[in-house]
């Protein structure tokens, strides 16, 4: 089924080193504070550990690693926990924004002039008055993991 | 109700909901013909279901209904009646299915107790079916009965069972922190509630668990079909017994447990069990029986199947080892029957003679022991021959619990499943009892009551980049674990606890880490990574000896080895000579020496032995040998015996014995006199080819004697296909018989000797010598297949081996060989050569 173009879509905005993310807000579990992080020894670079989610495991993405933003200044507080499949991940960002909801004709493809690092888990971009915010999309992530495992 | 047949719950569900949609329509109104057709078409599908299953009652229960349907739409009987006669048959089909309707409320009560009656047998026209009904009444009767109890069950999502598991996890690690919490509180009241709250959570947690129990029955249903259709397929008589189905474990257990169970069965079912007349002739019941038990014990599942078949052949499987080169003759000569029954756990080993389309093929036993050791569980063998196999399998109540050993390593903890377990080690540095770590090849090691034991540093393997040693200074802690038959130790920075731990799968892009089997959250709310012993071993390349179940420390398959002896001839690397081809070791006066032209002698026992310089033989330049002390008065010289005369070898000095099962590599022969290199780990040694040597002298003489010639004067004597695969022990064979003046053939294996001889004319070979322990075709299926090949069955045959015992001996006679030489005997080859000619000769004559 196609999407309606003026069908509306909720995004759960979060900010790394300033820059505005945005992930579909159905695919977000919870957000939660700085947890305890367990290390993984011999993991992908940008797994930072595991987190002991109320007794669920869930595994710590570094964003800034795994987009290749190392070098920016990020304190990766807060966890925004994803499902997938078989797994909770839990994307580590700066700072929390609000839900905001936007019109599937909000979202524009991603310019090809992005970085590649960037643009392959971008879903695209959306324009509000003040900024523009770059969606990831959770699957897309994941597939790369997968592959790159 | 011993004799019901339990179904798989889904099937029974679908069973039984057609049930309950026969039931629905009951009792039928007058002329409804929407109600019969819709019933006749239920009834087409359960009788498919049931068919499918093999469940001739059910089947005939369904074509008794069917007729009751058909006689009543057509005749016009009575309604009443009619709904009476179905609702009675739908009962005992119920009865069938051990299950009581679900909706039984629907049935009026007067249908219902009319149900109850039994059927007037006017209404059912055929009196067979009539006979039946009247038994299944009474029976439906007592299930009315236990009706309360068996609608208690409620069907529920697995999901919504793990949430709940989930939770109840959660629910614990919150009042373990209460509970620490409140250590520090002096309120009597919170300690209090703080117990009763461990109580309940504790049974809490119980009770959760338990519902995701089912008895093991529901994977064993199906084996009573499977048993009876295969049985019937083989023509042999079996019956299948079960006890203990009731015995609950979790359900994904249950579900785990089915294949291998399955193979297990089949294997007994196809192999272990004689046909009526093999079980007859050794005085056992014609029925065979297979039984399958299970019980629960110290928080395990035991099922243990076991028949009373022809058991295991340890010789059988001993002989496949050996072809199949898994262990040397030495080391399985030193195998109680229990070890070698294990290697039937090997990847590809099959005793079966024949491979069926059930079983035999060699996989299969490896794979169950595979997937049981997945589950944690293990599963151990035991059999007598004639008297059958009883296979066990202990199977942890739970997957979701795991017993665990918390370790830690720069404070974070990890679990080691117990099951891997073998035990703890610690070294106290200044303990001089014990002996400590030692490295080898900067690899440590550590010797267990004598054995190397490898060691894994896990600092090292969690963190390859920075190799910091610590394994000096201070007490080490040593975790030695069994993966699949390897023993190694894994050295951690602290043993914490032992505990039971909930393990959660990793994500899939984790699971390329390999030494992680998964996660798991610890009572103080930690997570633990469970380490995989078995990915670790792969990992640090330790997996290498996994095919060998015996023992870590074995050698490599197929270690036949040699004695050499190590001399000094002055030139650079190490020289060695085969013992074998050595008689004696003298030293010789200088002053002794004879010469005759240019030839130098010594009087030795009475003949004169010949004295060869190997230095000059070999051509050795003498800008490399050392300077010949002036004065020297002795001479070291090394007695070798070829064809009924002796030589000595002029040799600076006899270094050393050397053992070597290396074979030689020709790539290094530059120089007549030289065989080739040895290459033993990290030694090279150059292997001189004694024979040569001598042929050189005798041909630098004179070139009318050289021994070729000497072969061609006498070559009447025979041909002969020797078959070796050890180059230097063929090539050696291969020149001391033809300087006896045999004409020789030679061949690898087994394999390669059968071309030679489907190659060759018949009765070109006078006979054949053939080593024991080869690739690829070992000696003694060549001999079978020599027997049994066109024109050579009467071949003599001469056995070569380093084993010499007398099962081989026995062996080798029953496949075929006419005598044994053992290979350190090799001067009385040509005696028992001619020996097995006469044989043959003797015994054509005599038929």
């Amino acid at each position: 089924m196609q999407p309606n173009r003026n069908q509306s879509v909720q995004y759960s905005l979060f900010k790394i080193s300033g820059r505005t993310f945005a992930v579909e807000v159905n695919r977000v579990q919870e957000v939660v504070r700085h947890m305890p992080l367990t290390l993984l020894p011999l993991a992908p670079e940008c797994v930072e550990g595991m987190i002991n989610l109320r007794g669920q495991i869930a595994t710590a993405i570094s964003l800034p690693k795994l987009l290749k933003l190392s070098g920016l200044d990020t304190s990766e507080q807060l966890n925004v926990i994803c499902k997938s499949d078989d797994c909770l991940l839990s994307f580590l960002v700066d700072e929390i924004g609000d839900v905001e909801e936007y019109s599937q004709s909000d979202l524009e493809a991603t310019p090809l002039t992005l970085d590649l690092s960037i643009r392959r888990f971008m879903k695209g971009v959306i324009k509000n008055e003040k900024l523009l915010v770059s969606v990831l999309d959770v699957d897309l992530i994941i597939q790369h993991l997968n592959k790159a495992a | 109700m011993k004799n019901t047949t339990i179904l798989d719950p889904e099937i029974t569900q679908q069973l039984s909901d057609l049930v309950d949609s026969v039931l629905n329509r009951l009792p039928l109104k007058a002329n409804d013909a929407s109600a019969i057709r819709a019933i006749t078409l239920d009834l087409a599908t359960l009788r498919g279901g049931a068919e499918i299953l093999g469940f001739d009652e059910l089947v005939a229960q369904i074509l008794e209904m069917d007729k009751v349907l058909l006689e009543y739409s057509q005749a016009g009987i009575d309604s009443e009646h009619a709904s009476a006669a179905l609702s009675n048959c739908v009962m005992s089909t119920l009865q069938l299915l051990n299950l009581s309707p679900n909706r039984a409320k629907i049935l009026t009560p007067a249908a219902a107790n009319t149900a109850l009656v039994s059927v007037p047998p006017s209404v059912l026209s055929a009196p067979p079916a009539a006979k039946k009904s009247e038994p299944i009444a009474a029976k439906v009767d007592s299930t009315h009965k236990t009706e309360d109890k068996e609608n208690d069950t409620i069907r529920v999502n697995v999901a919504l069972l793990s949430n709940l598991m989930n939770l109840v996890g959660e629910l614990v690690l919150t009042k373990n922190q209460l509970q620490q919490a409140s250590h520090l509180s002096s309120s009597d009241e919170l300690t209090r509630g703080n117990q009763r709250l461990g109580v309940i959570t504790a049974e809490l947690q119980s009770e959760v668990m338990r519902t995701r129990m089912q008895p093991i029955g529901n994977a064993l249903a199906k084996f009573q079909r499977l048993v009876r259709d295969t049985a019937k397929e083989l023509g042999k008589s079996i019956e299948l017994i079960l006890e203990g189905t009731d015995t609950e474990l979790d359900r994904t257990l249950v579900e785990a447990v089915k294949d291998p169970l399955t193979h297990i069965v089949r294997n007994a079912l196809d192999h272990g069990l004689e046909t009526p007349a093999e079980r007859q002739s050794s005085g056992k019941n014609e029925t065979g029986r297979i039984k399958i038990q299970s019980s629960q014990e110290n928080g395990q599942v035991i099922i243990e199947v076991s028949d009373d078949g022809r058991g295991l052949s340890v010789d059988r499987i001993r002989a496949k080892v050996l072809e199949k080169s898994l262990v040397s003759p030495e080391q399985l000569s030193g195998l109680s029957d229990r070890e070698i029954q294990s290697f039937i756990f090997l990847p590809g080993f099959s005793t079966a003679a024949s491979v069926s389309n059930l079983s035999g093929r060699g996989v299969g036993m490896d794979v169950v022991k595979t997937n049981i050791e997945r589950i944690g569980g293990t599963i151990e063998l035991s059999s007598r021959l004639g008297f059958g196999t009883s296979i066990k399998l202990k199977i942890p109540l739970t997957l979701a619990i795991l017993p665990a050993l918390i370790v830690s390593n720069r404070g974070q903890k990890f679990a080691v499943p117990q099951s891997k377990l073998v035990e703890l080690l610690r070294l106290e540095p200044n303990d001089a009892r014990s002996p400590s770590i030692e490295i080898l090849q900067g690899t440590p090691v550590y010797r267990l009551r004598g054995n190397i034991l490898p060691l894994i540093n896990f600092q090292d393997i969690l963190n390859p980049s920075s190799k910091e040693s610590n394994l000096s200074g201070e007490a080490q802690n040593i975790v030695v674990v069994n993966s699949n038959g390897t023993l190694f130790g894994l050295i951690v920075d602290r043993i914490e606890d032992t505990a039971d731990i909930v393990v959660k799968a990793l994500p899939e892009f984790l699971r390329g880490i390999r030494i992680f089997s998964g996660a798991a959250i610890l009572g103080d709310g930690a997570i633990a990574l469970t380490v995989d012993i078995n990915g670790l071993c792969e990992k640090t390349g330790l997996n290498q000896t996994v095919a060998n179940p015996v023992a870590a420390s074995a050698k490599s398959p197929k270690a036949v080895e040699i004695e050499y002896l190590g001399v000094d001839i002055g030139a650079r690397g190490q020289c060695i000579i085969p013992l074998c081809l050595i008689s004696r070791l003298e030293e010789f006066e200088t002053k002794d020496f004879r010469w005759s032209g240019e030839r130098k002698f010594v009087l030795y026992r009475g003949e004169t032995l010949p004295l060869i310089d190997v230095r000059k033989v070999l051509d050795i330049p003498s800008s490399l040998t050392r300077e010949v002390p002036a004065g020297k008065d002795k001479q070291t010289v090394v007695v070798v015996r070829l064809a009924e005369a002796n030589y000595g070898l002029e040799v600076d000095a006899i270094v050393d014995l050397f053992v070597s099962a290396a074979d030689l590599d020709v790539k290094m022969k530059d120089r007549p006199g030289i065989m080739g290199t040895l290459v033993d780990k990290d030694d090279v040694m150059i292997l001189l080819d004694a024979f040569e040597i001598i042929s050189v002298y005798l041909g630098g003489r004179n070139k009318a004697e050289t021994v070729e010639v000497n072969r061609a004067k006498s070559s009447s004597k025979g041909r002969l296909l020797i078959v070796d695969d050890g180059n230097f022990f063929r090539k050696h064979v291969e020149f001391m018989l033809t300087k006896m003046g045999w004409e020789v053939e030679t061949a690898n294996n087994g394999d390669l000797a059968m071309k030679v001889l489907a190659s060759s004319s018949i009765r070109s070979f006078t006979a054949i010598v053939s080593d024991l322990e080869m690739p690829t075709m070992d000696g003694f299926s060549f001999a079978q297949n020599v027997r049994k090949a066109k024109g050579w069955s009467d071949i003599p045959m001469l056995a070569m081996t380093s084993s010499y015992s007398d099962p081989v001996v026995a062996r080798a006679l029953e496949s075929g060989f006419d005598q044994l030489l053992p290979k350190d005997q090799l001067d009385s080859i040509e005696t028992l050569i001619t020996n097995v000619i006469r044989m043959r000769k003797e015994s054509a004559h005599a038929a």
